[in-house]
């Protein structure tokens, strides 16, 4: 009996302190018990909530637990499948009857050359037209060591085959007479120096991409802001001494990025192009990719997939793109 | 009597029981029960070699010394390895090889006739069904429960072409398997699928017939539509919806 009112005096000033309030509660007040009555009281407001707000900051927001909730989602446990009978969820490692749906089995995953003819035969099936491009969808494991990882990045590859039919504007910054001369022989669009400027911030001239010399670095700084992932930097090639070098890379070099931390979405070839061309470009491009990561850390490269503008991605096998080739061409 | 191996054996009151019962020299209490574990010792004393070919000589009390190894119901529970004769929820269906509990396999699955140890006959026969069902005749073919499983999906199924209006040799099997494929999620081989004899020539409602391991046949419904990019068919989806929703 003593300690059930000591248990709901508790309770009650439990009650009190977050509601401020003095109530006469007669729901938890046991009907035994004389319904008390305690004096007014205002509490200082500045004591109980200090304490609220540290226990705010460390649970986590609604938002932020929200979104980690997705992030878990979309990284799907992977369950180790290969001693079990059958992979887990899906009815069998490889379907028995000539007819069957093909969500109930494990995804296909085709040789490169098997995928492109496939990609063709599906252009001609679905009446869709020839000269849609083909585009390579990479996942990229960014990881390296502990806490480590491989920022997203930009990179410019020269294709065998390239599909574009014009060539890239290139602004070219120079004081150098000499050198302007020397850029505008090897297709520069625009050469200049300071006074371009700016021409740029007033939005009046635009390009693919921008070189400079070392020595205009400093005075470029201005447009850093305006030109952000275009700005040249010594990192992606942008600047450098040797221009015609520089220029003969950007003038046909197709230039890809990483989005979302580890996706590569670039557009390949286009359909029509024979079927070794496409290879080839993909080749090119996964090589320029796989060159990104250490080979002591594992395989940059998760997954591959083929897909065309009108048709759905065929999952590409990685190890026919590795660079130990007695695999690829046995 | 029992063969026992010099060096580590294990103590199994094994299945046996016949061949023990044929050799009891002494009134001895076997169990009658199945061995419910095993114990894995190892001889305390080694045994002196005998002649080649002869088993070794144990004479000496000192040959009945043993020592505990491990004992094996510590060790995480293995599955057993079965052949499904039945279709079996969250299995399999017949001729499938699954690997169970063992619980699961002795009280319910063998018990019940639900599947089979995989001996090597046992294994031959069910591997004859499977090729019966690609390559052997239709009179002995069994249609396997996933196959039945398709034949119900495509009973309720329907299927729907974008066509480009001059028709003329264009509906061929491929163009429709192909819609198969990426409509329903099908895959549909060329010869298990049937045409209407008549070469289509127009817009319109047809059938056609899909053979599931050449045993069952489905009719499929097949609407032949005027064709239409995909960027305008998803306006014309939306446009549909936004009625519905006023």
């Amino acid at each position: 009996m003593a300690a059930s009112s000591r248990n709901l005096l508790r309770v009650f000033a439990e009650c009190q302190r977050q509601l401020f309030i003095a109530r006469v509660p007669t729901s938890v007040c046991a009907s035994h018990n004389a319904p008390r009555h305690h004096p007014m009281r205002t509490y200082a407001a500045a004591a109980k909530p200090a304490r609220k707000q540290k226990k705010d900051e460390k649970v986590p927001t609604k938002d932020s637990k929200e979104q980690e909730e997705k992030k878990k989602l979309l990284q799907k446990q992977k369950i180790n499948d290969t001693s079990r009978h059958k992979p887990y969820g899906l009815t069998a490692w490889a379907p028995v009857d000539d007819v069957y749906l093909v969500r109930y089995y494990p995804r296909q995953v085709y040789e490169p050359e098997v995928a492109v003819d496939m990609l063709k035969t599906f252009q001609k099936l679905d009446f869709t037209p020839e000269d849609q491009p083909v585009f390579l969808d990479l996942q990229l494991d960014m990881k390296l060591e502990k806490k480590k990882k491989i920022d997203p990045f930009v990179s410019t590859v020269h294709l065998p085959h390239p599909f574009k039919k014009d060539i890239n504007k290139i602004l070219v910054f120079t004081e150098n007479p000499e050198e302007a001369r020397v850029a505008t022989e090897n297709g520069a669009a625009i050469v200049g120096g300071v006074d371009l400027i700016e021409k740029i911030l007033e939005d009046r001239i635009t390009a693919d991409f921008y070189l400079a010399v070392p020595d205009m670095v400093t005075k470029i700084l201005p447009l850093k802001n305006k030109l952000r992932k275009k700005y040249p930097k010594s990192k992606r090639g942008t600047v450098g001494v040797n221009i015609p070098e520089m220029l003969a890379l950007f003038k046909t070099g197709h230039e890809y990025l990483v989005e979302r931390d580890s996706y590569i979405v670039t557009q390949t070839a286009t359909l029509d192009m024979p079927k070794e061309h496409i290879l080839d470009n993909m080749r090119t491009i996964i090589k320029d990719v796989v060159a990104h990561k250490p080979a002591e850390f594992g395989p940059l490269i998760d997954r591959i997939i083929a897909s065309t503008k009108m048709s759905e991605g065929l999952w590409l096998k990685c190890e026919a793109f590795l660079p130990q080739e007695d695999v690829k061409e046995a | 009597m029992w063969t026992l191996v010099s060096g580590r054996f294990a103590l199994h009151n094994s299945c046996n029981f016949s061949y023990v019962k044929a050799t009891l020299f002494r009134a001895q209490n076997i169990s009658q029960t199945a061995c419910k574990n095993t114990v894995v010792v190892e001889r305390w004393w080694q045994v002196p070699l005998s002649q080649e070919g002869r088993p070794p000589r144990l004479y000496s009390n000192r040959h009945k010394v043993y020592r505990l190894v491990e004992d094996m119901k510590h060790q995480p529970q293995r599955k057993m390895e079965l052949i499904l004769t039945q279709t079996v929820p969250k299995l399999g269906g017949r001729g499938d090889t699954v690997f169970v509990k063992k619980s699961l396999g002795r009280n319910k699955l063998l018990p019940e006739g639900l599947a089979v140890y995989p001996s090597p006959e046992n294994k031959h026969i069910y591997a004859e069904e499977r090729r019966i069902l690609c390559e052997g005749k239709l009179e002995d073919r069994i249609q396997t429960w996933t196959g039945k499983k398709t034949v119900e999906f495509l009973k309720s199924a329907k299927l729907e072409i974008g066509m480009h209006t001059p028709i003329k040799d264009k509906l061929t099997k491929e163009v429709v398997c192909r819609r198969f494929l990426r409509m329903l999620g099908v895959v549909v081989p060329l010869h298990a699928l049937t045409l209407p004899e008549e070469p289509i020539q127009e817009l319109g409602d047809y059938w056609c017939e899909v053979t599931v391991n050449g045993l069952d046949t489905v009719r499929v419904p097949m609407s032949l539509v005027p064709f239409m990019e995909s960027r305008l068919m998803k306006l014309r989806k939306q446009e549909e919806e936004q009625p519905n929703t006023e």
